[in-house]
């Protein structure tokens, strides 16, 4: 199993010059030549595009083929949306009342692709004025606002307006499926997914989290999709959904075939039709995606849980705050994920694989601490315009509302269209504030929880490996197996495990 | 381009006002070391001095509390990183030996590294090292693992680790920078 990234991030190279102009008539899109920026890609699937194996871009609204004109609109729309999200992110680091901080060339390397040429050369550029290129950023800002904003009705505004409440789906695309079929195989492997994570006590708490007016796990939607880059699931807060990776799902069906299978069977699996016509015909196949991903879902459906909890992704969908990834998330779904795969070493242990996974859950185990500062610092590398914390969040935010604060009036419309936009973002400022302080509040309790039962780790991780040493096929894994299950006796002190661990040593020697 | 950018972050920051101790363009480079500029920094908060590559960004502000130390990364490489954090501030470790005694629960040989001792300026010093598959993974098919170099300097109550990690196959490259850190590395009381 592929490890887990998810893919909110959307940062893209320089936005196109201009929308092109409509033709009367315009032809039917086809993806494959006209989007060949892997980005763009992502980014219109992660706003519920479909790009068909044979070249038709399926509209999410229409859930018909795209004319160009229509594709077109939509990948300039994502090339604005990546030119603000890199606009911002310099906006801050040009700010001279913030505190100095000597930024990641990486980071400003990334962020100059989707910049406008002449500032990305300011930016770039050492001899450049810091107040003249302040100024250019800030006129960059004010003209992709305009875009945004001219773009918006007042009925949306009004909406955008409007508190989300807890529990409320809000505007979202409609449902992602676009095929019978791809409803079917989604819908396998949401009752899939419900029955092997219900298997265990603590995956139990995660669906219960989700639990819908029936009082029983109401998951959401799960498609099967290409996906960027190292990412093998995501969820996708826009159309409230599931996404998991179609060569990563190809390759767990293939993976359990015995090798001689395997190569005809990925042959046959390669087209995204047949994938989900294989999917639907063949339950055990569902089954073994399931197993393969399990903790990958648990991660995903943390997300989907703090998507209900707070109004922070119906927000961002709304466009009153900035498409942020939050880190504060990300931190919370990892170590949920983890807790899940603890929870399966001291109840089933033989359903963990000794994958990515694992090798995450040991990590966490040896330190907390660090562990978790070495995963935010690796979604920042993969994500930097996007990946931020909720106090970064809150400094974009803060931006915006002042922009709109000097933003000129003259008609009622345009003044009641300010207030409006004023109190939307005024409420994203106070509900980004508000996600600092629970999740403060929410990973102490974690933490406590993880090192809490360090020791406990430990054995359970000696019990698991001693049950790979006898049960390891090669020799040399055997014994590697039995030493570190003895490491781990040791390391928890439990004299049971440690006899246990010695008579093993005996029969082998 | 790697010069370029790193001349470019100075560029645009080279109106900021930063406090003192902060790494910045106004700090005089010390010596090159592989070819990467080193500065000398102190850390008041995590309380240390050390060389550091001066282009490497700092990203102690964001994801990380000053006291528990600071991650440094160079533009443009994926997966490269030297990292000094304090302990007991990171992690509820307070003795290095023991805490070198655990790394076997992390290496991808699943084997305990050899522990060396070596004295710098009158500290015994732990060294070792180990590989590991980075988590996430830097790009899809990217199956290198990392090495990681580890020195821990014992001190009252704790310790600091030192640690410089690259994929398998470029570690050496930036290794001596590394060194140059640990080499200049002090507590400060």
């Amino acid at each position: 199993m592929r490890p887990l990234l998810l893919a909110f991030a959307l940062t893209l190279p320089s936005a196109a010059p201009a929308a092109p102009v409509a033709a009367a008539r315009s032809p039917q899109a086809d993806w494959r030549s006209e989007v060949t920026d892997e980005r763009v890609k992502a980014g219109l699937t992660t706003i519920g595009w479909r790009l068909e194996d044979d070249g038709r871009a399926l509209d999410p609204k229409t859930k018909a083929p795209a004319t160009k004109t229509d594709l077109d609109r939509a990948v300039l729309n994502l090339r604005q949306d990546a030119r603000r999200a890199a606009l911002e992110a310099v906006n801050l680091m040009l700010d001279p009342n913030r505190e100095p901080q000597l930024t990641d060339g990486a980071r400003l390397a990334m962020l100059a692709q989707d910049l406008p040429p002449g500032l990305a050369k300011a930016v770039l550029d050492p001899k450049s004025d810091l107040a003249k290129t302040r100024a250019m950023a800030a006129a960059e800002l004010d003209a992709v606002a305009s875009y945004f904003d001219g773009s918006r009705t007042m009925a949306e505004r009004q909406a955008a307006a409007q508190p989300v409440s807890a529990g409320t789906p809000g505007p979202r695309a409609n449902l992602p499926y676009y095929t019978p079929q791809e409803n079917s195989v989604g819908d396998k492997l949401r009752a899939s997914a419900a029955a092997e994570i219900g298997r265990d006590p603590f995956g139990k708490v995660i669906l219960s989290r989700l639990n819908g007016k029936n009082g029983r796990p109401d998951l959401p939607p799960v498609l099967i999709e290409d996906q960027n880059g190292p990412v093998v699931a995501q969820y996708d807060f826009r159309r409230g959904a599931i996404v998991l990776d179609r060569e990563g799902v190809v390759s767990s069906i293939v993976g359990a075939e015995p090798p001689a299978m395997r190569a005809a069977l990925r042959s046959a699996l390669s087209t995204r039709a047949a994938l989900l016509a294989y999917l639907d015909a063949h339950p055990e196949a569902v089954s073994i995606v399931v197993k393969e991903n399990d903790v990958v879902l648990a991660h995903e459906l943390t997300h989907a849980w703090q998507d209900r909890r707070d109004p922070i992704f119906r927000e961002i969908a709304r466009g009153n705050l900035p498409a942020a990834q939050p880190l504060e998330y990300e931190e919370e779904a990892y170590k949920t994920k983890n807790l899940y795969l603890r929870s399966k070493l001291m109840h089933d242990p033989a359903s963990v694989k000794m994958d990515a996974e694992f090798r995450d859950y040991t990590l966490m185990t040896h330190g907390v601490g660090s562990w978790t500062q070495e995963l935010l610092t690796g979604i920042e590398d993969a994500s930097p315009a996007r990946a931020m914390s909720a106090k970064s969040a809150r400094a974009v935010e803060a931006e915006r509302l002042a922009r709109a604060r000097k933003r000129a009036v003259t008609t009622s419309d345009e003044q009641q269209a300010k207030a409006l936009d004023l109190q939307a973002l005024t409420r994203g400022g106070r509900q980004l504030a508000e996600l600092e302080r629970a999740h403060a509040r929410r990973m102490v309790a974690l933490d406590a929880e993880i090192r809490r039962e360090q020791t406990d780790s430990y054995k359970r991780l000696g019990s698991y490996y001693l049950v790979q040493a006898l049960t390891a096929p090669r020799a040399p894994d055997r014994s590697v197996f039995l030493d570190k299950a003895g490491r781990y006796a040791q390391a928890s002190g439990s004299k049971e495990l440690m006899e246990e661990v010695r008579k093993a040593q005996e029969r082998k020697g | 381009m790697k010069l370029a950018l790193a001349l470019a972050v100075l560029g645009v920051f080279s109106a900021c006002k930063r406090p003192p101790q902060e790494a910045s363009d106004s700090v005089p480079v010390k010596e090159v070391v592989a070819g990467v500029p080193m500065i000398d920094f102190q850390a008041p908060e995590a309380k240390f001095s050390a060389r550091l590559p001066a282009d490497w960004g700092a990203r102690s502000e964001k994801q990380l509390s000053r006291e528990k130390g600071v991650v440094l990364s160079p533009e443009g490489v994926k997966g490269l990183r030297i990292t000094i954090f304090k302990y007991p501030e990171m992690d509820p470790y307070t003795d290095a030996r023991k805490y070198a005694e655990t790394m076997w629960q992390l290496s991808l040989d699943n084997k305990q590294p050899q522990i060396t001792e070596e004295n710098i300026d009158g500290t015994t010093v732990l060294r070792f090292h180990y590989e590991r598959m980075p988590y996430p993974k830097r790009t899809r098919n990217d199956d290198r693992p990392d090495r990681l170099d580890f020195a821990l300097f014992p001190v009252k109550g704790g310790f600091y680790q030192i640690q410089h990690q690259a994929p398998l196959d470029s570690y050496e490259k930036t290794l001596p920078v590394f060194e140059a850190v640990v080499r200049s590395f002090k507590p400060l009381p």
